[in-house]
């Protein structure tokens, strides 16, 4: 009865019918500022920083050498602030991938998105320690 | 067959979007309550699960916010290649705020310029303050040794495979290097810019 190629004057219409509800089920959500863009731009406004120190051009003499990580503190010093900063920055992106991980696991596709969560905070850590540096000042 | 599949992945792909959304949203909500570090991890998870375009600038700004300007400056960078269309004026001061902090005053300057024009009451007042800061360092011709000190910067951020930064490096040298009379080694910065173009072309 039915041929075997699905008829072009059936699937078509089937093609179109089916772009139509997906658009109807995912255009509102996008038109529409979504929730978590809301609370972002409040939050983003909210929390809108400052420069953290006055605008100075740096000199040749500091060569590849950041700022120090506290003003005012001795290289000694910095560097042992920014070693605790960078200790206390991995712990902290740690427990929040932790946290992220298991609300992740309550969803269908847990095993995906606990290793996108994992993966993340592989990619956190790395970005710290390939940087480790507290707050920049200026000299 | 085939369109039947089409639509099945589609719809298999449905969930995975509304879960990046959850996490984007958790992520919001870290960042308002000022947890930086855990507002981060949310948008990096929303970002891999799909949600590319605000989740990337968000975890930008997320990175400012836990100062470290300058992995902002670079993911700034990517979030700018990855979805430009995310972008708002809120989203290009704190990456002007991420270029001052990573002494990249010129790209700063350049950004809150716009951010002027476009933002709220509140910021463009914030960024109108910054700018007023930076118009005396920027009036007077930089020293060839600044200039050096960004081309220092510039090769240490390549050597350690961070080539948005590098390239941001060697846009503010080139850009300080022009301000010369001898033009101090602005060819070789352009060099480096050009040699580390994005593959997309990124917003103007």
């Amino acid at each position: 009865m039915f041929p075997a190629q699905p008829r072009a004057e059936v699937t078509v219409p089937l093609i179109r019918a089916l772009l139509l509800l997906l658009a109807l089920l995912g255009l509102p959500a996008r038109a529409e500022e979504r929730p978590a863009v809301a609370v972002m731009r409040e939050a983003l406004e909210a929390e809108a920083p400052l420069p953290q120190a006055p605008a100075r051009l740096p000199d040749s003499e500091q060569g590849t050498a950041r700022p120090p990580a506290g003003k005012g503190s001795g290289e000694a010093g910095g560097k042992r602030v920014e070693e605790a900063a960078e200790r206390a920055r991995d712990q902290e992106v740690n427990r929040a991938a932790q946290g992220a991980a298991a609300s992740a696991a309550k969803s269908a596709n847990a095993d995906a998105k606990a290793a996108a969560a994992q993966g993340r905070t592989n990619g956190a850590r790395g970005s710290g320690s390939s940087h480790g540096h507290g707050p920049p000042t200026h000299p | 067959l085939r369109p039947a599949l089409a639509i099945a992945v589609v719809l298999a792909a449905l969930p995975a979007l509304a879960a990046g959304d959850e996490h984007l949203l958790a992520g919001a909500r870290h960042f308002r309550d000022g947890r930086f570090a855990e507002a981060y991890v949310e948008f990096s998870v929303a970002r891999r699960l799909g949600e590319g375009g605000e989740a990337a600038w968000y975890a930008a700004a997320a990175l400012l916010k836990l100062g470290r300007p300058e992995d902002a400056v670079a993911a700034f960078a990517e979030a700018e290649e990855q979805a430009p269309q995310a972008s708002d004026a809120l989203l290009d001061y704190y990456r002007a705020i991420a270029c001052h902090d990573a002494r990249l005053y010129l790209c700063a300057d350049r950004l809150l310029a716009a951010v002027e024009q476009q933002a709220g009451p509140k910021i463009a007042g914030q960024a109108r303050k910054v700018r007023g800061a930076l118009s005396a360092l920027l009036a007077a011709p930089p020293s060839p040794g600044a200039i050096d000190w960004y081309h220092s910067r510039a090769t240490a951020a390549l050597q350690a495979g961070q080539g948005a930064l590098a390239r941001a490096f060697f846009l503010e040298a080139a850009e300080l290097g022009r301000r010369t009379p001898e033009r101090y080694r602005v060819a070789e910065a352009e060099a480096g810019v050009e040699s580390l173009r994005p593959a997309r072309k990124a917003r103007p």
